[in-house]
């Protein structure tokens, strides 16, 4: 299935952060996003694409490796697609569609 | 009673009465021998004597008979009244064995009751015997001698039968478990062996005794009575019932960590009568947990916080066990100490605990009630549930290094000391782990499931799906390497796995000056030295270093060049500086202060140009200040404050 993008050849995302990463995208929690429908490659364009472009372009934080490692969300991120479990929905490799919500929370450890 | 021995009275009596009328009609025949002597009178005399002698005869072995049922009946009633009086025996031993009961717990019974168990073969015997019984003291009809009453008998044979049938079905599944060698076998077993406890004693309920007596029990309340006032509100939930509550009763809950989530979740577990609580902690209750940790009060600061919420817990509900365990739980003591339990709840707050209390829960196959808050958020989670096992279930639920199977580094985990927490937030999650332990201990079949908490969102609760069984878990699948001996033997750094400690020794020696050698710096010499302040804002303007001015660290890690543009337009607007100020830097407790300046050194600006220049000065980059904002509050300014 090829990524669903709008007639500009974008996408439009709902990003949230919670768990303190927040914190890195301008203490905001909710981003209305858009981002190309293709990947630097022309590939339809991925999770893994959202995360290098929301690394790139939405964190202003200059300590990526708060957020990714290894080329993918750090250790301890759990991401949810329209609330479901990305693990469950082919991880990097799901192909973004319009309108997708992403969800993106660090796990807490205080008690 | 009373009447009873009239009734003896009259039966001994009579046979005295029949012995005086048999020797009144012999003298009548004396008095006919001696008013004729012919032939015919002597024929006739002979004839009488015979006959008088027969009649004798007849008198004497009715009298024998007589004699003898007299005799009979009396041994009948002694029979009867050592009957009555072993009846007797047997009430007042019921009645001392009931104060007894009052006095000590369930064990007592559960004793008895396997006593009862172990003599199943004349059981029914001796429950029909024992019901007659106690039907004819009451005046009622009930079984004589060795005729049975049929009806309740056969009642009594039909209760059997129940039992019977749900011991078949328990066996067909505990010999399906023995066949897969699941561990649930332990459990059913236990489960069987306790439900036909529960029906066996309903059973056995005696009906009640004369009015007169049940009176006397209803002025005095049971035990039992008061178990059911106690827990009269939860117990009449049909998701708890009298059978959740006795298992309840039976359950043995761990508590690990006894701060803002275990205050609250061993608060609700205690007051809904688990059998027994045990609590793991290793310190003293602070003044700053007060907010959170709600087994605490004022007056407790300094104390042990397992003894205090021992004390605390007993005054809610002192008819429950506690274990106190007043150390901090470590991976080689966690598999012997979870072997002791049902259920475990981490309420810990740190990554490291987490991950070996999961360890733990898997290889003693304990499910996990898991939950974190920090900040305006909580998460919650049940892990373990159903328990691992080594040989594979497909049900199985997911271990925490199932979900995280990398630990995220020590810099991207923040504290409840660092970041906050909000009372009511950990609170939520708290109960929420005392909720879910008891659905667990009442319906041990529910699913796992995963929760977060935002108390600002507009969507406070939100459910996931995070059902994820990894089948190459280091812990929980058929290839995993954590053993319960590894665990035990101590060799598994939990720590080191976890990343240590952040690194913050990324200054020289030089770089860095005491509270005190700041002071002077700044008396002496206002105009040379300026301190800046890189806690957020909030923390800022609760208290602060007179003069200094704030540039939170998330700022200078935003962009550090940035940052120095904003710090420069800031300085700017200090009328008293100098042309050419040093700059110093101070956080809360010393830590951060250093990142932000080794940030800030490691910027393009410094390294090309050495300074900061901006509008008419030149800022030169100094030192950090040893202990922050703590130390200077402890040696320069007591009235800062202690937040
Ligand atoms: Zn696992």
């Amino acid at each position: 299935m090829s990524t669903q993008s709008n007639e500009a050849g974008m996408v439009l995302l709902e990003v949230e952060f919670t768990g303190g990463l927040e914190l890195l995208f301008s203490n905001q929690r909710k981003h209305k996003i858009s981002l190309p429908g293709s990947d630097e490659k022309g590939q339809p364009a991925t999770a893994a694409f959202l995360v290098r472009y929301l690394c790139e372009n939405l964190m202003k934080d200059t300590r990526k490796e708060m957020f990714v490692m290894d080329g993918t969300v750090r250790p301890g991120i759990l991401v949810l697609i329209n609330d479901a479990d990305w693990e469950l929905e082919g991880g990097d490799l799901y192909e973004l569609k319009e309108n997708d919500n992403f969800f993106f929370i660090s796990t807490l450890h205080g008690g | 009673m009373e009447q009873d021995e009239d009734v003896d009275m009259t039966a001994t009596s009579s046979p005295s009465l029949l012995k005086r009328n048999a020797s009144n009609s012999s003298g009548d025949h004396d008095s006919k021998i001696s008013a004729g002597l012919d032939q015919e009178a002597m024929e006739e005399e002979e004839s009488n004597r015979r006959e008088r002698a027969v009649m004798e005869r007849i008198e004497q072995e009715a009298s024998a008979k007589l004699d003898e049922e007299i005799r009979q009946e009396e041994k009948m009633n002694r029979k009867e009244r050592a009957a009555r009086e072993q009846l007797e025996q047997e009430i007042i031993e019921d009645k001392e064995g009931e104060e007894r009961e009052q006095l000590n717990i369930e064990e007592k019974e559960m004793l008895l009751m396997d006593k009862a168990i172990s003599v199943l073969p004349s059981l029914p015997y001796f429950h029909h015997h024992i019901i007659s019984k106690r039907r004819r003291l009451d005046g009622g009809h009930g079984m004589v001698d060795d005729v049975p009453d049929v009806s309740l008998f056969k009642n009594t044979i039909q209760t059997l039968e129940s039992v019977i049938e749900r011991l078949k079905s328990d066996l067909t599944r505990m010999e399906a478990a023995h066949a897969r060698g699941s561990a649930e076998l332990g459990r059913w077993w236990q489960e069987s062996k306790e439900k036909t406890r529960i029906e066996l004693k309903e059973w056995m309920k005696l009906p009640s005794r004369k009015a007169g007596k049940a009176e006397d029990q209803d002025s005095r309340p049971s035990y039992r009575q008061s178990k059911y006032q106690k827990y009269g509100r939860q117990m009449c939930m049909p998701e708890i019932g009298f059978d959740g509550q006795i298992k309840l009763t039976k359950s043995k809950v761990l508590i690990v960590g006894l701060g803002g989530l275990g205050c609250p979740a061993a608060g609700y577990l205690a007051r809904a009568g688990v059998g027994t609580l045990g609590l793991v902690d290793g310190d003293t209750v602070e003044t700053s947990n007060l907010h959170r940790q709600t087994l605490y009060l004022e007056e407790d600061v300094g104390q042990s916080k397992v003894l205090t919420a021992y004390g605390r817990l007993r005054q809610m509900n002192s008819r429950i066990h506690y274990e106190r365990y007043d150390y901090r739980l470590t991976p080689e003591k966690a598999p012997k100490l979870f072997d002791q339990y049902d259920v475990i709840l981490d309420c810990t707050d740190r990554q490291s605990s987490r991950y070996f209390i999961s360890d733990a829960a898997v290889v003693t196959r304990k499910p996990l009630v898991h939950a974190s808050a920090l900040g305006t958020m909580g998460q919650f989670m049940v892990l373990n549930n159903p328990p691992s096992l080594i040989d594979g279930n497909a049900h199985q639920g997911p271990c925490y290094r199932c979900i995280f199977p990398k630990p995220m580094r020590p810099e991207n985990s923040r504290s409840c000391a660092e970041a906050g927490v909000l009372g009511p937030v950990v609170g939520v999650m708290g109960i929420v782990m005392a909720m879910e332990a008891i659905k667990l201990i009442t319906q041990p079949n529910s699913t796992p499931w995963y929760m977060i908490y935002n108390a600002y969102s507009k969507e406070p609760f939100k459910m996931l799906n995070l059902n994820r069984k990894n089948q190459n878990c280091v812990a929980c699948s058929e290839k995993c390497t954590i053993t319960r001996e590894l665990l035990e033997s101590g060799s598994l750094d939990y720590d080191e796995f976890c990343g240590g400690r952040i690194n913050y020794d990324v200054l020289e020696d030089h770089q860095r000056m005491s509270v005190r050698d700041c002071k002077r710096l700044m008396d002496s010499k206002p105009q040379e030295h300026v301190l800046v302040d890189v806690r957020d804002k909030v923390q800022f303007d609760i208290g602060h270093v007179k003069g200094s001015i704030n540039l939170p660290i998330s700022t200078i890690y935003q962009s550090p060049d940035a940052g120095l543009g904003a710090l420069g337009q800031e300085l700017d607007f200090q009328p008293t500086l100098g042309k050419n100020p040093t700059v110093h830097f101070i956080c809360r407790y010393g830590n951060d202060s250093r990142l932000a300046l080794r940030q800030i050194l490691d910027s393009q600006r410094i390294r090309e140009h050495g300074t900061l220049d901006y509008g008419r000065r030149r800022y030169l980059m100094g030192m950090d200040v040893i202990g922050g904002y703590d130390a200077w509050r402890k040696e320069i300014d007591p009235w800062l404050p202690d937040y």
